[in-house]
C-alpha cells in the first residue's frame, strides 16, 4: 500500500546540512495499522510527512496505492493527496468554521456540490460520534472532540490511507483510549490503512498490528507488535517496551499463550494469604491427569503462607481440567477462568 | 445653540461633515483593497511563504517602508502631479483621495501581514495535506482565519485616515479640517474649531465601536 524505497531527507540549515532520515525503507500493507515509534528528533514527523509529500524526499521513492508520489508535480500532488487523510497532534482545525464546516472543508476543495457535502458531513458526524455538535465552533469543544472533527475531516474524501501525527499526544489517557478505539473501529469497518507515529509504546500496543522503531533517522527494528513486545532486540526498543506497565506485558503474554493453546484453559488463582494454601497448589501441580504451565507468578510471602496471583495454563481432557479447577476452588483459593 | 456657538454655520458644518465622511469612506474602501493585496504579497513572498520570492518581497517591503516613513503633509505635496493626472485637479475632496490612500495602504498592509502571520502554520499544513491549492489556501484559510486581526487593523487605519483627511483639509481638500482651519483658526472663531473637533471625535468613536463589534462577532477563537 505504502512503499518508501531508499528514502533520504537532508535539511539545509544555516549551520550546515542536517540529516533527518538516512536511507530508509518501509512497507505498509493494505488494511493494517502500522506504528512508528521513536523519541523526538528521531525523524518521525519527517517520515510521516514524506508519505503525503508535505516534505519532499532529498532522495528515494515514495509510492502510495500504486502511485509514485515523489515523481509528481505540485498540481498532481494536490489531487493524489485527497487519497491520503491526515490528523494532527494539535488538531489543526479552522477556528473560524463550525464542526460541520470544518468537516465540509476538504469536500469544498474537491468541488462537491452543496447538497452532497451536507449529506456526507452528516454521515461523518455520525461516524465519529459528534451528533448534536455540528454547529459548535472548535473553541467550544474538548480535545477529544476536536480530534474527532479532525478524523471526520480526514475521512471526508474516502481516503485509502490515514496518517496520524502524534494524534493522541495532547490528550488525557481516557480520551486517548476513546480516540484509539475510534481509529481501530474505522480501520476495521472501512478497511483503511493507518500509519501512526508516536513516542508512546502504549499507543502501539493498543491498536497497531506492526511497528517500526525509528532512531536517528533510520529504522532499527521492525516486526509485529507481539514479537517486538516479547523479544525486543535493540536497546532502544527495550526502553520503549519498558514504558508499558507490567500488567500490560502480562496481558500480552497471556494472550500469546491463549492463541498458541486454543484448547487449554487459562486460569488466574488468587491467594489471600490467610491460611496456608501450599497443599492446594501442590495437589494441582502434581495432578498427573493434567499438564500445568506457569505463565505468571506474582506471589509474596505472608504470615501463613503467601498471597498474590498465579496465572496458569492447564491442558488436558475437558472434564479432568474442570474437576481440577473445582478441586482447588474447594480449597478456598479464588479461581478466575480467563475468557478465551 | 446660536448663542453658545455664534460663529458656527450649521449648514456649512453639515456639508463639511459630509465631505469628511466621503473622503474617509472612499479612501477606506481603496485602502482596504490595496492593503489586503500588499499584505498578502508581503506574507506570501516572504521566506518560507507559499510563493517565496526574495526579489518581490524586497521590492514590496521597501515600497511599503518608504511610503510609511514619509510624513503625510509632505506626501500630499509630493503627490500633486499624480493627483492632477488621476483626478484632474488638486483642489477638493476627491483630490485628497490619492494621497490619503497611498499614505494609509502601506500602514494597513503591515497590519494585514501581522494578522496573516498569526494564522496557525499547522492549519496551513493541514489544508495542504487535504490537497488545497495555494489559491484555495489564501481564499479559504488565510483570509477567514485572520479576519478578526484584519478588521481590528482596518478600524485603527480608518481612524488614522480621518486624521489625514483633516490634514488634507488644510491644503484645500474641504471637509471638517478645512472648516476648522479656515473658518475656525484663521478667523479666530474658536467655537467653529471646537464643534468641528467634537464631530470628528464622534465619528472616531462610532468607527471604533462598530469595528469592535464586528471584530468580536467574527472572532470564534
Amino acid at each position: 500500500m505504502i512503499r518508501l524505497t531508499h528514502v533520504k531527507k537532508v535539511y539545509q540549515t544555516s549551520a550546515g546540512p542536517v540529516k533527518a532520515l538516512t536511507d530508509l525503507n518501509l512497507e505498509v500493507r493494505q488494511g493494517e495499522i502500522f506504528g512508528v515509534i521513536g523519541y523526538s528528533g528521531a525523524g518521525k514527523s519527517t517520515l510521516i510527512r514524506l508519505i503525503n509529500l508535505l516534505e519532499r524526499p532529498t532522495e528515494g521513492r515514495v509510492e502510495v496505492a500504486g502511485h509514485v508520489l515523489s515523481a509528481l508535480s505540485e498540481k498532481e500532488l494536490s489531487r493524489e493527496r485527497k487519497q491520503i487523510g491526515m490528523i494532527f497532534q494539535h488538531f489543526n482545525l479552522l477556528w473560524s468554521r463550525t464542526v460541520a464546516e470544518n468537516i465540509a472543508f476538504p469536500l469544498e476543495l474537491s468541488g462537491l456540490s452543496k447538497d452532497k457535502r451536507k449529506k456526507r458531513v452528516e454521515e461523518l458526524i455520525r461516524l465519529v460520534g459528534l451528533e448534536g455538535r455540528a454547529s459548535s465552533y472548535p473553541s467550544q469543544l474538548s480535545g477529544g472532540q476536536k480530534q474527532r472533527v479532525g478524523i471526520a475531516r480526514a475521512l471526508a474524501n474516502n481516503p485509502a490511507v490515514l496518517l496520524c501525527d502524534e494524534a493522541t499526544s495532547a490528550l488525557d489517557p481516557k480520551t486517548t483510549d476513546s480516540i484509539l478505539q475510534l481509529l481501530s473501529d474505522i480501520n476495521r469497518s472501512l478497511g483503511i490503512t493507518i500509519v501512526l507515529i508516536t513516542h508512546e509504546m502504549y499507543v502501539i500496543n493498543k491498536i497497531c498490528h506492526r511497528v517500526a522503531v525509528l532512531d536517528k533517522g533510520s529504522i532499527v527494528e521492525e516486526g509485529t507488535v507481539r514479537d517486538i513486545f516479547l523479544s525486543p532486540q535493540q536497546a532502544i526498543t527495550k526502553e520503549f517496551v519498558g514504558q508499558v506497565a507490567a500488567p500490560l506485558k502480562q496481558q500480552i503474554r497471556i494472550e500469546k499463550f491463549q492463541s498458541a493453546n486454543p484448547d487449554g484453559k487459562i486460569v488466574q488463582l488468587h491467594f489471600d494469604g490467610k491460611t496456608d494454601q501450599q497443599p492446594a497448589v501442590d495437589r494441582l501441580l502434581h495432578n498427573q491427569a493434567i499438564r500445568v504451565t506457569i505463565i505468571v507468578s506474582e506471589l509474596a510471602p505472608s504470615q501463613n503462607g503467601f498471597y498474590g496471583t498465579l496465572v496458569l495454563l492447564i491442558n488436558g481432557h475437558q472434564d479432568t481440567v474442570q474437576s481440577a479447577i473445582d478441586q482447588i476452588r474447594s480449597e478456598s483459593v479464588k479461581v478466575e477462568v480467563l475468557p478465551s | 445653540m446660536n448663542q453658545l456657538f455664534p460663529h458656527v454655520d450649521w449648514m456649512g458644518m453639515l456639508t463639511a461633515t459630509g465631505q469628511t465622511l466621503y473622503m474617509t469612506l472612499v479612501s477606506g474602501v481603496f485602502t482596504f483593497i490595496f492593503g489586503v493585496i500588499l499584505g498578502l504579497v508581503l506574507f506570501l513572498t516572504a521566506k518560507g511563504g507559499l510563493y517565496e520570492n526574495a526579489i518581490t518581497y524586497r521590492i514590496t517591503s521597501s515600497f511599503v517602508n518608504i511610503f510609511r516613513a514619509i510624513p503625510f503633509i509632505i506626501l500630499i505635496i509630493l503627490l500633486i502631479p499624480l493627483t492632477v493626472l488621476i483626478i484632474g485637479t488638486m483642489i477638493g475632496a476627491s483630490a485628497a483621495l490619492p494621497s490619503i490612500i497611498i499614505g494609509a495602504s502601506p500602514f494597513f498592509a503591515r497590519l494585514v501581514e501581522i494578522g496573516l502571520h498569526e494564522v496557525d502554520k499547522g492549519v496551513i499544513e493541514a489544508s495542504q495535506s487535504m490537497g488545497a491549492t495555494r489559491f484555495q489556501i489564501i481564499w479559504k484559510v488565510l483570509l477567514p482565519e485572520s479576519l478578526p486581526s484584519i478588521i481590528s487593523g482596518m478600524t485603527v487605519t480608518l481612524i488614522a485616515l480621518i486624521g489625514n483627511t483633516a490634514m488634507a483639509g488644510v491644503v484645500g481638500a474641504g471637509g471638517l479640517g478645512t472648516l476648522a482651519y479656515n473658518d475656525g483658526f484663521e478667523a479666530n472663531n474658536n467655537d467653529v474649531t471646537f464643534v468641528a473637533t467634537i464631530i470628528i471625535l464622534v465619528i472616531v468613536f462610532i468607527i471604533q465601536f462598530i469595528g469592535d463589534i464586528i471584530a468580536r462577532r467574527v472572532d470564534k477563537r
